[in-house]
């Protein structure tokens, strides 16, 4: 909670906060590097920031507090005062119980079934369960219409 | 007007209550069509104006001395505000210009009875300001760093006021003049420390007296020295994936010792759930996990906390946490329940039944990386280069080009958001991208700086000698045509970790031909360093109080001899060597590696 805090500066509870880890399966192992990896990374990017903005337009409308993490740097999205990253290996070790690796001198989460060939980025939410679910189902079949490929994760 | 073209963030910045009025009833009449030679009138004012000033602060061209503009006069009016104001302005906006005279004025003004009272007062005040900003995200860490430079002038200007207090009373060297001991250290076998020197520096201007033990450190140096010390608090950086074994030895070790010192732990390969994990349970003082510089400073003031009753709610409460962050790692390790954990069970009841399989050696050598050497394709390209070539003082601006910019502002810890991330795209982001143009210019203003005065020195060498492999190992032949006598041998270690599929298992010397195909094959090797004067260069900005050049120069030192190995890696593959003389990269495209191997 306290981590919390200095990340999103408006919150002052953690109660009725929904944290939504999402992990899109890569076709590659994230932990190598070169080209193909990067543009591996950049579309996952690409469609979790689709997917978020989506699904936080809709909480918004319906008047919830809701963010979303940029992969990239850990910085929250919507609220934008402060700079104080959100560790997705954290976050995801702390509350979902994965394990974490070391590669390098990088930390990279363990899914339990695609290992390391995962990208996690998560959004959050204060808004109650049924209001979440609305907002991620509307935001899906959007953009499973607007682009007719599957969504999900 | 028939048409306009609206600036829709100027419009936000100029906002529109504020406008100069003069000027707005002149806009006004061509937008509103209030008169007949609006136009003219408006182009008739505006050709009395600066072109730099804002529509929201109007200055006229040649403007008298005594007008001396809206920001000259803010400029100036800091000056007038009373002496603990100021100090702080110079804190927070990083200006040691007057520094030791607003200290001295402090010092002397009759509120503070003890010059240890300024720092414990105003100084620190000021720095606690800093602290608010740099957590709420409106100061990042170079200005902090910056920070650190005035206060360290203010405090050498107090010092010898302090110890003259101290001989007055009767040589009591007992009063302590700072906040705490902090004794910092980079582990055994890992030599990173940019992140732990600024976080040195960030306590260091909060009024900790901070023993930095350097790179490498052992534990009983650190220990010894802490021991010697009396230090309040221990601090463990490391980067490396052993260094996290290190750090639980070294906890261990203190636990050995009936030490009962806070231990910090902190470094990109730490994190709460090791520390939890694996570090505190071996130590029975308290042991705290640090994410980074600007952490660090609630928690050891919340460890030196003179009120033991707080100090200890504090020590309890990060127990409490990792005790429940330990249960949730065992039970999740447990737990059948829980899908994932079940997912994660079987996939651990999987690898212990299989306990880590490892292939022995002569399986993992029967799946080695086979290489048709016969084929002209895999035809060794004989390189122009046999023996050495030394790079003395290599000119740093053949270099500049090749430095990889993004590792730099990640120390600085200024992070672009989506899309800004990187080089150079940071320096759009509305957040950050101010303070990143600024950091670049003064990176820019000290590499030309090295340049010029020859400061820091490139060198390295390039090696590329007649070599063949001999089963796992290579040969280097002191003779390319012979190739009779073996002047050294490289060992090389196969892969044994059992992959899956059939994914072949590695070992160096399967890129180099084997001795029976009679291919000449060759070795290269390179070794380079931007350090040379480097420490020197650190010692002079040390001894001058200036924390901010200090790191700045090894930042860039280490930017420096990266860009150095793109640099002679390129000159190996191009001409030194020679495999691929056409070559005509990009730096950005060398970055992502898409040269030949």
């Amino acid at each position: 909670m306290d981590q919390l805090q200095g990340i999103f500066a408006g919150i002052s509870s953690a109660t009725d906060l929904l944290v939504v880890p999402t992990c899109q399966h890569a076709t590659l192992d994230l932990v190598k590097t070169g080209e193909a990896v990067d543009d591996e990374k950049d579309r996952l990017l690409e469609r979790f920031m689709k997917w978020a903005v989506a699904v936080c337009a809709r909480l918004l409308a319906a008047g919830h507090w809701c963010d979303y993490i940029d992969p990239c740097s850990g910085l929250p999205m919507i609220h934008q005062e402060s700079q104080t990253p959100y560790s997705e290996v954290e976050g995801l070790s702390l509350l979902l119980g994965y394990k974490t690796a070391n590669a390098g001198c990088c930390k990279v989460v363990l899914h339990p079934k695609w290992g390391t060939s995962v990208y996690p980025a998560t959004l959050f939410a204060r808004a109650p369960f049924e209001a979440l679910q609305a907002a991620i189902k509307g935001a899906e079949e959007h953009l499973r219409a607007a682009d007719g490929s599957g969504g999900g994760s | 007007m028939d048409m306009g073209i609206v600036n829709a963030v100027q419009v936000k910045n100029d906002v529109y209550e504020k406008i100069d009025k003069e000027l707005l009833e002149f806009v006004e009449d061509v937008l509103l069509n209030r008169c007949e030679n609006a136009t003219e009138r408006m182009m008739e004012y505006a050709a009395t104006l600066d072109p730099h000033s804002k529509p929201t602060a109007v200055k006229r061209l040649g403007a008298a001395a005594g007008d001396a503009g809206p920001k000259k006069a803010a400029a100036a009016s800091w000056r007038d505000l009373p002496v603990e104001k100021r100090l702080e302005h110079a804190l927070v906006k990083g200006i040691d210009e007057f520094a030791v005279v607003d200290t001295e004025e402090a010092r002397s003004c009759g509120r503070y009875p003890m010059p240890l009272n300024v720092i414990e007062g105003p100084l620190m005040d000021g720095m606690n300001v800093v602290g608010d900003l740099f957590g709420a995200g409106k100061m990042f860490l170079p200005q902090v760093i910056k920070s650190a430079r005035v206060m360290k002038r203010a405090v050498a200007h107090l010092l010898p006021f302090i110890e003259e207090e101290k001989r007055k009373a009767g040589g009591d060297m007992t009063v302590e003049s700072n906040a705490g001991v902090f004794v910092i250290a980079t582990v055994k076998g890992d030599v990173h420390d940019i992140g732990k020197n600024i976080v040195a520096v960030v306590l260091g201007c909060n009024n900790f007296k901070v023993i930095d033990l350097g790179v490498m450190t052992p534990w009983d140096k650190i220990l010894d020295a802490a021991q010697e010390a009396k230090a309040d608090v221990i601090g463990l950086s490391g980067l490396i994936t052993p260094s996290l074994d290190e750090m639980v030895t070294v906890a261990k070790k203190m636990e050995e010792r009936g030490m009962k010192t806070p231990l910090l732990v902190g470094g990109a390969t730490t994190s709460k759930m090791h520390t939890a994990v694996k570090v505190a349970p071996v130590y029975s003082g308290p042991v705290v996990h640090v994410l980074d510089a600007s952490r660090s400073v609630p928690v050891v003031q919340a460890l030196v906390d003179k009120n033991a009753e707080q100090r200890q709610a504090f020590v309890e409460e990060v127990r409490e946490q990792y005790a429940e962050l330990r249960e949730e790692f065992y039970a999740g390790l447990e737990d059948r329940s829980s899908p994932v954990a079940h997912q994660q069970e079987q996939h651990q009841q999987q690898q212990q039944q299989q306990q880590q399989q490892y292939l022995t050696l002569a399986q993992a050598q029967a799946k080695a990386f086979k290489v048709d050497w016969s084929d002209p394709v895999n035809r060794p390209v004989r390189p122009a280069l046999l023996g050495t070539k030394l790079f003395e003082n290599y000119p740093i601006e053949d270099v500049v080009e090749y430095i990889d910019w993004n590792p730099f502002f990640q120390v600085w810890q200024l992070r672009g958001r989506y899309p800004n991330r990187g080089y150079p795209k940071i320096f759009n982001d509305a957040t950050v991208g101010s303070e990143a143009k600024k950091l670049f210019q003064e990176a820019q203003d000290m590499l030309n700086d090295f340049i010029a005065r020859k400061r820091v020195r490139l060198n390295g060498i390039v090696g590329i000698y007649p070599a063949n492999s001999v089963g796992d190992d290579i040969e280097i032949y002191s003779d390319d045509a012979a190739r009779g006598e073996v002047r050294a041998r490289f060992y090389g270690l196969r892969q044994q970790a059992e992959k899956e599929g059939d994914e072949p298992y590695l070992c160096v010397s399967d890129f180099i031909a084997p001795r029976e195909t009679d291919v000449p094959d060759y070795l290269g090797a390179f070794a380079c360093s931007a350090g040379h004067g480097l420490e020197e260069v650190v010692a002079e900005y040390k001894e001058a109080g200036d924390d901010y050049s200090y790191i700045m120069a090894e930042a860039l030192a280490d930017r420096l001899a990266e860009a150095f190995a793109e640099k002679l890696h390129e000159l190996t593959r191009r001409e030194l060597w020679g495999y691929a003389p056409d070559e005509a990269l990009s730096v950005d495209d060398m970055l992502k590696v898409k040269y030949q191997m």
